[in-house]
């Protein structure tokens, strides 16, 4: 049959079939005969680029693209230097001494659980000299711990007895201050490690708060000592 | 003419004159602009050989991107011209290499109540056009696949609009009386 004689050909007409080909004519609106063609066409303009791309209406999970990976890895990176940057710069500005209390406890503890040497206690918490300590009267040791603390970190320098400039212009806690324990020495356990008893606190005005003991730092028992018999006290057998 | 499409002039502009001098990101914007449609009317026109089809036809407008001048419209004309090109170029070479086309399963087809629900095979539907003669199939592809107009169409194939109308329509005939006769045998 020659496409003139074709019913099917009269159908549809060049403007119609233009329209159809610019996607403008939806299924139901097509000429008689034409459903198929149009339903096919239309299923053609949503032909994928790739066969493994997704079509419209696909619920993909994307994956975790290259970039997205490398991304994350830089930011792991980056806060593991941060990390190692700032743990090493508090440490030392702990070991210099010229942290609050609250935060140079709180490090002392950290690196306590860390493994890292810490500088006595006692060094820490009361660098003047016990000659220094003798002299100072009582009384002061009622002030807060916070009046204390600002005495300490050099915001009246008066009240500071090791900053007492000498008759020979250099101060007398440039003369009396111990040396600053080095990191590479094995740093001495804390007091309250020792024995479990605090070590006794000279009342002067540097006197730090003593920060309550933890269970974790309290000494283990020995593995030899029954733990069983101190919650069930065994029957004792008389001889 | 909208702002819109006054600033996206203005962009292509500054697009293509970074890519006559020589910026490979110009370039590799335009490439990611049209190689999605690019890649499915390739697909569809030359199958397993679109991939080097699409790689032989960016280099040539790489190649040939120097000399070209004019809108965003007529640049992508140029890169399907191109295309067309390099895909007769690929069909020379196995043109009568037998192509697995099977025409034979078309159970989606057989109610006429699915047909707008897309039951039928996206691939199934281009090896549909496919069978078409080259030049109705190719006028459609570009139609329907690369969406350009019947006018865009006539200068990429060096016809006429109107000979591109009378084409569609010849087209569309032979692919609905092709649909319903086999809907009729089943």
């Amino acid at each position: 049959m020659t496409p003139g004689r074709d019913p099917l050909f009269k159908m549809l007409d060049l403007a119609t079939a233009d329209r159809i080909l610019d996607g403008a004519i939806a299924v139901p609106d097509a000429p008689p005969g034409y459903e198929r063609a149009v339903a096919l066409l239309a299923t053609l303009a949503e032909l994928p680029a790739s066969p493994n791309q997704p079509v419209a209406g696909t619920v993909v999970t994307p994956p975790q693209t290259r970039r997205s990976m490398r991304s994350t890895r830089r930011r792991v990176a980056l806060i593991a230097m941060a990390v190692a940057m700032v743990i090493p710069a508090t440490a030392g500005v702990a070991y210099a001494n010229i942290l609050p209390d609250s935060v140079g406890h709180s490090l002392v503890h950290l690196m306590h659980r860390v493994g890292l040497p810490t500088p006595p206690d006692q060094e820490r918490n009361d660098p003047q000299p016990a000659a220094a300590k003798v002299s100072q009267p009582p009384a002061r040791t009622t002030r807060s711990a916070v009046e204390t603390t600002s005495n300490h970190t050099g915001t009246r320098p008066s009240a500071n007895p090791t900053e007492k400039t000498t008759s020979s212009g250099s101060t007398a806690a440039a003369d009396t201050d111990p040396p600053p324990s080095s990191i590479s020495q094995p740093a001495p356990p804390p007091a309250s490690t020792t024995d479990g008893a605090p070590l006794p606190v000279v009342p002067t005005p540097h006197t730090r708060p003593t920060l309550p003991v933890r269970a974790t730092d309290r000494p283990t028992p020995p593995a030899t000592e029954p733990r069983v018999s101190r919650r069930t006290p065994q029957p004792t057998t008389q001889t | 003419m909208q702002y819109g499409s006054v600033q996206r002039e203005a962009e292509f502009r500054e697009l293509l004159a970074a890519a006559k001098a020589g910026d490979q990101q110009a370039i590799g914007r335009a490439y990611r602009r049209l190689q999605p449609t690019l890649l499915r009317y390739l697909r569809a026109v030359a199958g397993s050989e679109a991939e080097d089809v699409a790689s032989q036809t960016w280099l040539d407008v790489i190649a040939a991107v120097g000399r070209f001048d004019g809108d965003e419209e007529a640049f992508r004309r140029w890169v399907f011209t191109i295309a067309r090109r390099r895909v007769t170029d690929a069909q020379r070479r196995w043109w009568r290499r037998p192509r697995s086309v099977s025409f034979d399963s078309t159970e989606e087809m057989a109610s006429s109540d699915d047909i707008a629900a897309s039951a039928i095979d996206r691939q199934r539907a281009a090896d549909h056009i496919r069978r078409l003669p080259p030049d109705l199939a190719e006028i459609v592809f570009l139609r329907v696949l690369a969406g350009f107009g019947a006018e865009e169409v006539g200068l990429i194939t060096e016809r006429p609009a109107s000979t591109v109308r009378v084409l569609q329509h010849r087209a569309l005939h032979r692919l609905a009386r092709e649909l319903n006769r086999e809907a009729e045998t089943e």
